[in-house]
């Protein structure tokens, strides 16, 4: 009875499957779609708010993006400082100088709840939106 | 493809384990999504973005199950999902027909070559509504046991033997009871 089914394998594979095939062309569009969601500016503050749950300063902060293939402060590394401003004042991240004389910019309370938010959500692009609209992030 | 969960997975590594799941599963990931959507074109965007979608899910994969089950449940849903949309039921109204010209074209041009092949079984099957459809393909194409459908499709395992039953049923009588 089962004897015919058990052909399905290599009649689907004739057939249906045959002209299908995930390739080269097919996996480099995935990483493109995945790079492109990364680079938005509220993917770009999100990725800082992940960098930031240890403690960096601006200069380790940014090798750190970079490391991460984020190129947007590239040729502006001022837009990164621009961009810290504005996490410090939605709250999510403080700043605290040094004797030493460099600033250190580290998670507050609330960016770090917005970060577990986010990362223990199951739909992550659906919780981004929430907080950007929200102006959260 | 074991990895403990317990430290959230690096940058760079949660790319490297997208690229390796695409090039091992990729195909048959496609394959998997053709058989619950039917349309080439479709299956192929829907691949991609389940592979998009399990680069940011990564982090739901807890290390206990194999990732490919974890892979195959992705896949599964958003093929649900997909077939549950708004957009599917409004909008791909034309998946019969097309599925109607393709299995012409691939019926004459292997009639002659292909006697061996069980064509007649693979149109049967891929018509068969979609629970049955479901279960068929992943018990005789992806050799898993009820057991594992039951862990892949958190259903119950008697559930899916009485589904599994009633769709040879279903092909025995679309097949003139030659199965």
């Amino acid at each position: 009875m089962d004897k015919r089914l058990k052909k399905l394998k290599q009649a689907l594979d004739d057939t249906s499957f045959k002209p299908l095939t995930f390739d080269q062309g097919h996996r480099n569009e995935v990483m493109k779609k995945i790079a492109r969601q990364e680079c938005t500016p509220e993917h770009i503050r999100l990725t800082i708010l992940q960098l930031l749950v240890q403690e960096e300063t601006g200069y380790t902060l940014a090798g750190k993006i970079r490391s991460r293939g984020i190129q947007a402060f590239e040729d502006d590394q001022g837009s990164l400082y621009t961009t810290l401003h504005t996490l410090e004042q939605k709250r999510c991240i403080q700043s605290e100088w040094r004797e030493d004389g460099r600033k250190f910019y580290s998670l507050t309370r609330k960016g770090r709840k917005l970060l577990k938010k986010y990362e223990s959500s199951p739909d992550k692009p659906q919780v981004l939106r929430t907080l950007v609209e929200a102006g959260q992030i | 493809m074991e990895h403990s969960m317990n430290t959230p997975i690096e940058h760079e590594n949660r790319e490297a384990i997208i690229q390796e799941l695409m090039e091992n599963y990729g195909t048959a990931i496609l394959h998997l999504v053709y058989s619950y959507v039917k349309d080439a074109a479709l299956a192929e965007d829907l691949t991609q973005e389940i592979f998009v979608k399990g680069y940011h899910h990564l982090h739901t994969y807890n290390g206990t199950s194999k990732m490919t089950t974890w892979l195959w449940r992705i896949a599964i849903n958003h093929c649900k999902d997909h077939l549950k949309s708004w957009y599917n039921r409004k909008v791909t109204v034309s998946e019969q027909e097309q599925l109607e010209q393709t299995k012409d074209a691939s019926s004459t041009e292997d009639t002659v070559i292909q006697n061996h092949v069980d064509h007649e079984l693979a149109a049967a099957v891929m018509d068969l509504p979609e629970k049955y459809r479901e279960v068929i393909y992943l018990h005789y194409y992806e050799d898993l046991s009820t057991r594992e459908m039951a862990d892949l499709l958190k259903k119950n395992e008697n559930t899916l033997k009485t589904r599994l039953k009633r769709a040879k049923d279903l092909l025995k009588k679309s097949l003139g009871g030659t199965l």
